[in-house]
């Protein structure tokens, strides 16, 4: 469905050492899967993040959406919103208008130039499904609204576009544990056989249940490419270096490592309990 | 050292009617203490700190520092707000770590010295010519705390500083922030969504609706699992395995406060990350 390829990428700093924020990067996002993209900060996620989203120009490769160049010389430079839909970090911070059913209607009117039966039935459907009671926000302020439900907000005016591919970075950050719970669920339930995800986040406690793939960056460059499970099992050191696991994955993914426990990966408290007790059984007896 | 003491604040915003956001709130931070506030959304966390910096005036009650009253030219701490972009001045990285020692007279020689330790203090030391636009999230955070402990201020206000930042270097610079509190005797106020965050501090104040409704040291926070709940947060999982361990009389006798430790007492630990 979408395809960069090769991607090299570069911001002019006008010096004479070239920063290289992404180096020979290929990833691939088919229907019905997430691609989780995760890395230490400054390793080129949200770069890579805007040039999928067809929002900066890659300095060197290609990305195709099903099969056209994103950044062709025949069409142009922004795809439809229709197509590729991007949420920054914070997407709250670019709420502009004075009700939240302004902010909500504004892509679908001025995006997709739907009229206003159309937008009406279209975000009615996407407060249903966010679970967002629009009756009683769509004259108020979005600015008003607490942090998770702004940040749903926002999510909505994207989600309503009904995107091929939904682009989300940190789509977590500065939510607490039950907002972000909340937010993984809404996402998980949207996703469906013909649309796409990707998603950037440091933080893969709640993703690596239900990603598809992971994707990992270092400096820029893409060290691994695999399945949660073959995430959670990895040697490569060099990946371990550039991945936060969830804290109780990581010691059940070293421990098995270290082959001080036989038992699957996991991100349970009770069975990483049982690994533990057995390594220091096993530590003490050896 | 700086001691903040919060006198029967009354407090609200003035497009807000209804009741006041804090109606006598009373909350003394000692000298030193590290002090993690924590509450839902909208609890007035960020409304404190800016109460505490004198950025907000209360309608009633008094803050004093060191038992003076405060007023809002007083430069007894840094601040840093919650989105870095704010309060990013300069283009380049490490003139924007110097800028505010620039603003404070200080000669070019102490303004560089201080700009590169902080910056290697924070790990952005390679980036210090690279324009400030360019860094990502979480290496925006740690250039504004960079900033932070540039000024030596002896008290850091810090506004979920961590926010965009990953988990090992999240680690890491709340290790950094301990190491400051040692060494300086920092007094330090820190808000923050995510109860990691918490656990190596000296005190909790969880904040619902503008009252105080726990006041402890973390470990007695994080037995209060119905509060936390209430509250819309979360035991880290890494307390509860701790938890878990002494109840099954595993490796008792140490206290465990990170993954990274656990393994290294096991001898499995991996080699340190970059950052």
């Amino acid at each position: 469905m979408l395809k960069a390829m090769d991607i090299s990428h570069t911001f002019d700093t006008g010096s004479a050492s070239l920063h290289w924020a992404l180096r020979g990067v290929t990833v691939e996002v088919e229907a019905g899967e997430t691609v989780l993209v995760t890395g230490p900060s400054g390793s080129g996620k949200t770069t890579l993040a805007r040039i999928v989203a067809g929002l900066e120009r890659p300095s060197q490769g290609l990305v195709r959406l099903q099969g056209e160049d994103l950044y062709g010389r025949e069409r142009r430079s922004t795809p439809p919103a229709a197509q590729v839909a991007m949420a920054f970090q914070y997407p709250e911070r670019q709420f502009f208008a004075d009700s939240v059913w302004e902010e909500l209607r504004w892509g679908l009117h001025f995006g997709l130039g739907l009229d206003d039966e159309a937008i009406r039935v279209r975000l009615l459907k996407i407060a249903q499904e966010l679970d967002l009671p629009l009756e009683m926000f769509a004259r108020r302020s979005p600015r008003q609204l607490s942090s998770g439900q702004q940040r749903k907000v926002a999510l909505a005016s994207l989600l309503a576009l009904e995107p091929q591919v939904l682009i989300l970075d940190e789509p977590l950050t500065g939510l607490n544990a039950r907002e972000r719970r909340r937010l993984v669920e809404l996402l998980r339930l949207r996703l469906r056989q013909d649309r796409a995800m990707v998603v950037i986040a440091h933080e893969l406690e709640l993703f690596l249940p239900w990603a598809t793939t992971v994707v990992v960056l270092a400096a820029g460059r893409l060290v691994f490419r695999g399945s949660p499970q073959e995430l959670v099992t990895t040697a490569d050191s060099a990946v371990l270096a550039a991945v936060s696991l969830p804290p109780i994955i990581e010691i059940s993914s070293s421990l098995k490592r270290h082959a001080l426990s036989e038992g699957p990966v996991s991100d349970e408290v009770s069975v990483v309990l049982d690994q533990v007790r057995r390594a220091v059984q096993g530590r003490d007896s050896g | 050292m700086v001691k903040i003491e919060l006198d029967s604040i009354t407090f609200r915003y003035s497009d807000r009617r209804g009741d006041p956001l804090f109606a006598e709130l009373s909350l003394t931070i000692g000298a030193g203490e590290w002090v993690g506030l924590v509450g839902p959304s909208g609890a007035g966390k960020t409304t404190l700190l800016k109460v505490m910096k004198g950025l907000l005036r209360p309608e009633a009650g008094e803050v004093r520092v060191n038992g003076a009253s405060l007023h809002a030219l007083n430069p007894f701490a840094a601040f840093v707000f919650a989105n870095p972009e704010n309060q990013i001045v300069s283009p380049v990285v490490a003139e924007d770590v110097g800028f505010a020692l620039e603003q404070a007279g200080l000669d070019l020689d102490t303004i560089r010295r201080r700009a590169e330790q902080a910056l290697r203090r924070v790990g952005l030391w390679e980036r210090a010519r690279d324009l400030s636009h360019n860094l990502s999230g979480g290496e925006q955070q740690r250039l504004i705390l960079a900033g932070a402990l540039a000024l030596r201020a002896k008290c850091l206000l810090l506004d979920d500083p961590l926010s965009m930042v990953d988990g090992h270097a999240r680690n890491g610079l709340l290790a950094l922030l301990g190491e400051i509190r040692e060494e300086e005797g920092c007094t330090m106020v820190q808000t923050t969504h995510i109860l990691e965050e918490v656990v190596s501090v000296s005190r909790v104040v969880a904040l619902e609706r503008g009252k105080v409704v726990f006041d402890g040291p973390p470990a007695t926070f994080f037995r209060e699992v119905s509060l936390i709940d209430g509250l819309g947060l979360e035991v880290p999982p890494m307390v509860r395995l701790s938890e878990e361990m002494a109840r099954a009389n595993v490796m008792s006798g140490t206290e465990i406060m990170s993954s990274r430790q656990l393994l290294g007492l096991l001898g499995v630990a991996d080699p340190k990350r970059a950052d």
